[in-house]
């Protein structure tokens, strides 16, 4: 063969290879590029959907209460899947195609999380307007009996007579009496869809035609549930991204309610110089919660001292007519008066520079708007101060009780996860933290050291580290649960599985507000996607991130000359001269979302609320060479005192106390306390009324006593109890009725709150015994009676007698 | 005498065809291959980047010896529109009226680079953009083949390039 030939055959034989082999590696760059689209349209349409939830969450004053944040939520999860067939190149109508390829999305929020999954549903039948449609409605009939039924629309059921609406229902020519015996139960049911039928609809559910639709499961909490050996502690804690906790459960025959922020436990012992120091008139720290609270807002002067730093709630704030008001109540009503003033002098002054006011001085009006700028930050900062005070109190009075109660629960005594036994949870998952071996204490707070200020648990305590355990599992189990549950009922060939997905990503999702976008069996190119994306929120209503809170100087604030800075911020340490300033602290949300846009009113196009500038190193850039306000050695020497950046440890300390004390709480029990049943006549399991309570006096709050009826001689006597323990008068807060009629016959509801400072240093427990109880109200002329043979007429003798004949109930409420 | 012509002229183009033309398709699949890596890794790097608000030390690396690891010097340029917060002000604060969006200022490779080596990152905030584009430096071998048969002039002569570029998702954490 000749050299040509050889040429030929082999160009004929390499030439296809070549020709295939580059068709192929093109395919491969395709569906590679294809993949790299998908992820990056995935993660967009999931920071849209966070977008989505910020602005809403931000705008919204009831963003925090479920059911407003439920359809925050939907609203989310339309414009991810909005975002999402837009950029995959279909239109918002056929959005439904992407459905089938989210198994899952889910929801991290500050103390439970939400999934959203498509889940198989009936189709329930509505009428024209959307209301769904029952047996028994007009436009509802049947032709055999109620295996069937068949709607047609009524049209203006107003225009019909009676008759006629009989006709076109299931009760023609008399009552039901178009259903046979056994569909009579159908009466007031949905009706469904039947399944593989068209119009025809049946009231039993089991046949009805299901269909998928992209369902917002219930709100998950981030809970367990722990029960003690000894059986005498039985509690569910429901933890949050941050160190605020709700438990309620048992605790030797108590059944507890409380929700508080925990701080470290070594802070509280008052072992160390820079422990947490609460000064105050009264013993406020055994006070309830609530009760702290409310003391506190009521202006007196309480100072908290920490870390070598101290600040104070009680500021006296003399307004310019002399008045001086404290209180929380006058202190924000005041607020909104200076806001609204001001917002008027704002439109004079624009009045002013565009010529249409005259009758003002532009001088004068900038002279005044400073006064009341300068009031405005005066009380804007005392209502911080008090905040932080609350949430310190009320932080410490919450954590002493956990330590007390709770020390000795271990990992090992948790038995349910989010609502699901633990066992089943441990057998059947993959779990990252194997509790029923460990014995972690839960409430340890003191192991780890990464922490940003004394007041905060460490992140890699045993604590954080048990409860991101618990969340994580808790995630783990129903996202896993979602989308087995999705991969057994879809017809999709494409086998839908949760992702394993990454330490880095479980802590972004653990630490921060965050949306999880699952996408799965769609195709591309020469395989199939699966891929998953996660959003976290920086600035959102409900969590409190401290590194996303920004400061400026008291007298600064709203100053357009002056910047806002993070905490960490040398030039925000450069500007700290002098012994003693104080800080104005926001969120970051505040300033993100706070632009106003009226479109009614063209000469203001935007309001927009803070006037400080962002400093252009640590808020626009974010690099910048972060100084430890927490060191005590001066480094950086900013400032020429001993210890330094005191000024902007106190603004930290007070500000992120005061954001976690304004947040609003989901899950939160309003009233912190717990409570005990003494006596109840109507059951057998409380039958003595003599029954001591279980904790001392100086840990009751409140004393409950039920009364049923006080007969006397005459028919109307008014009664009016006071009450002492062990000689010592009780205060019965005149709120309550402590005043009776005789011979009522309804019940009457007595409640003694216990002064907690006259009673702090009391031990014994509480028994109806030491209840002294006196009728202040004619106790002598009035004629006792309690049954008809047993006329007693020496009233001050047997008062108490007749008294507890009449109890019905006894409850003793601790603090 | 024709006879040794036809022979050289069948020579040369045997020698075309047999070794010229599949070298030639071989490093072009070669370059295809090299541009599949580049570009997966500067997507990767972008879309890490984003979602977490920083470009660390590690993930930037981790570019650097993907994209060398094909055996072809590359350029990688890196930039990230700085939203800034404040907004634009019509005059002064007092009239509490503003126009306007907020604006970008870049930030450029050098200065990355730079503020990466220093602290092991760079912080980027939600809203910022971020965009990196990778391109070959050197010829490729496909490219020198192909300079044989014809040359294309200029200086931004690349047969291997990748672009992404995204919405940072996040406040990083420095």
């Amino acid at each position: 063969m000749k050299l040509q030939g050889f040429t030929i055959i082999f160009a004929l034989v390499a030439i296809p290879l070549i020709l295939v082999l580059t068709y192929y590696i093109q395919l491969q760059v395709n569906t590679i590029t294809l993949q790299n689209e998908y992820d990056s349209k995935l993660l967009d349409a999931t920071y849209d959907a966070m977008s989505s939830f910020e602005i809403n969450t931000a705008n919204e004053d009831l963003s925090t209460v479920s059911d407003s944040l439920r359809t925050i939520i939907e609203a989310s999860n339309n414009v991810f899947f909005n975002t999402l067939a837009t950029n995959l190149g279909l239109s918002n109508a056929s959005k439904s195609y992407v459905d089938p390829y989210i198994p899952a999305i889910l929801y991290t929020m500050y103390d439970g999380y939400y999934i959203s999954a498509p889940t198989q549903v009936p189709e329930i039948l509505t009428d024209s307007d959307g209301n769904a449609v029952l047996v028994g409605d007009v436009g509802v009939t049947t032709s055999d009996g109620g295996e069937n039924y068949i709607y047609t629309d009524p049209g203006d059921i107003e225009a019909m007579t009676e008759e006629q609406k009989k006709n076109a229902s299931v009760s023609a020519a008399g009552h039901l009496n178009r259903l046979n015996e056994a569909h009579l139960h159908d009466y007031g049911q949905l009706l469904y869809l039947k399944n593989s039928a068209t119009n025809t609809y049946t009231a039993d559910i089991s046949q009805a035609q299901l269909s998928t639709k992209n369902v917002l499961k219930t709100y998950m909490p981030y809970s367990a549930r722990y029960k003690n050996d000894s059986g005498n502690i039985d509690i569910t804690v429901v933890y949050t991204l941050d160190n605020y906790v709700t438990i309620e459960g048992i605790i030797d025959n108590v059944y507890y309610t409380k929700s508080g922020y925990l701080l470290p436990k070594d802070i509280l012992d008052g072992t160390s110089s820079d422990d947490l120091v609460i000064t105050s008139p009264v013993n406020l720290l055994s006070y309830n919660q609530n009760d702290a609270q409310s003391y506190i807002e009521q202006g007196n002067d309480i100072t908290v001292a920490i870390d070598d730093i101290s600040f104070s709630s009680g500021t006296q704030v003399t307004l310019t007519d002399g008045t001086v008001i404290e209180s929380r109540a006058d202190l924000e009503n005041q607020l909104n008066i200076l806001n609204n003033n001001l917002n008027d002098l704002y439109t004079r002054l624009a009045g002013v520079n565009n010529g249409t006011n005259t009758t003002d001085n532009k001088n004068d009006l900038e002279n005044q708007i400073q006064n009341y700028q300068s009031s405005i930050n005066t009380i804007t900062y005392t209502l911080e101060e008090m905040s932080a005070v609350t949430y310190y109190v009320k932080a410490a009075i919450f954590s002493n009780w956990v330590y007390e109660n709770l020390s000795t629960i271990e990992e090992n005594d948790l038995i349910e996860i989010s609502g699901q036994n633990y066992t089943s949870i441990n057998n059947t998952e993959v779990v990252t933290h194997d509790f029923s071996t460990s014995t972690r204490k839960i409430f340890d707070t003191q192991d780890g050291d990464t922490q940003e200020g004394i007041t905060e648990i460490a992140t890699d305590s045993s604590f954080y580290n048990h409860k991101l355990a618990v969340i994580r599992n808790s995630i783990q189990y129903n996202l896993n649960l979602a989308m087995s549950t999705y991969n057994e009922q879809t017809s999709n060939s494409y086998s839908y599985e949760m992702p394993v997905m990454q330490n880095e990503e479980w802590s972004r999702i653990l630490s921060n507000v965050s949306i999880v976008s699952f996408m799965q069996g769609y195709s591309c190119g020469l395989k199939i996607y699966n891929n998953y994306m996660v959003v976290s929120s920086t600035n959102n209503e409900i969590n409190v991130s401290p590194k996303n809170i920004y400061y400026v100087k008291m007298e600064d604030f709203s100053n357009e000359a002056s910047e806002y800075h993070r905490i960490d911020c040398p030039d925000l340490a450069e500007i700290d001269y002098g012994t003693s300033n104080n800080y104005i602290s926001f969120s970051s949300k505040e300033v993100k979302y706070d632009k106003l846009y009226d479109k009614n009113n063209s000469s203001l196009p935007y309001s927009y609320d803070h006037k400080n500038l962002a400093c252009y190193d640590c808020i626009n850039d974010g690099n910048y060479d972060e100084i430890d306000i927490f060191s005590d050695t001066d480094t950086e020497e900013p400032i020429d005192t001993n210890v330094p950046y005191l000024n902007l440890r106190k603004a930290y300390y007070i500000a992120v106390a005061k954001e976690r004390n304004d947040l609003y709480k989901m899950n939160a029990f309003d009233n912190s306390e717990g409570y005990e049943i003494i006596y109840d006549l109507a059951s057998t399991k409380y039958p003595d009324i003599n029954k001591a309570s279980s904790l001392p006096i100086n840990k009751i709050k409140t004393i409950e006593i039920v009364l049923g009826t006080i007969k006397t001689r005459n028919p109307v006597e008014n009664l009016r109890y006071e009450f002492s323990l062990n000689g010592t008068p009780i205060n019965v807060n005149d709120t309550q009725p402590n005043s009776i009629t005789s011979n009522q016959t309804n019940l009457t509801t007595l409640t003694i709150n216990l002064n907690p400072d006259s009673f702090a240093g009391n031990t014994n427990t509480f028994s109806i015994n030491i209840l002294g109880v006196t009728n202040t109200l004619g106790a002598n002329s009035t004629t006792y009676l309690n049954s008809p043979d047993e006329d007693k007429t020496t009233i001050p003798d047997v008062e108490k007698e007749i008294f507890e004949k009449a109890i019905r109930y006894i409850r003793v409420i601790y603090k | 005498m024709s006879d040794t012509v036809i022979t050289i002229i069948a020579i040369f183009l045997a020698a075309i065809l047999m070794f010229i033309f599949p070298l030639l398709s071989v490093s072009e699949r070669s370059d295809d291959i090299s541009q599949l890596t580049v570009q997966t890794a500067t997507t990767e790097f972008v879309d890490n980047s984003r979602a977490v608000g920083k470009i660390t030390m590690d993930n930037y690396s981790d570019l650097v010896s993907t994209v060398s690891a094909t055996g072809n010097t590359y350029d990688i340029e890196m930039e990230i529109k700085v939203l800034d917060e404040n907004v634009g002000k019509k005059s002064a604060w007092t009239q509490g009226v503003v126009i306007g969006e907020n604006v970008y200022y870049s930030i450029y490779t050098s200065q990355i680079v730079e503020e990466i080596e220093k602290n092991g990152s760079y912080a980027m905030k939600e809203g910022d953009i971020f965009s990196v584009s990778v391109k070959n430096t050197n010829k490729t071998l496909s490219q020198s083949i192909r300079s044989v048969f014809y040359s294309i002039s200029g200086s931004d002569i690349y047969s291997i390039a990748a672009q992404h570029s995204g919405v940072v998702t996040a406040n990083g954490t420095y």
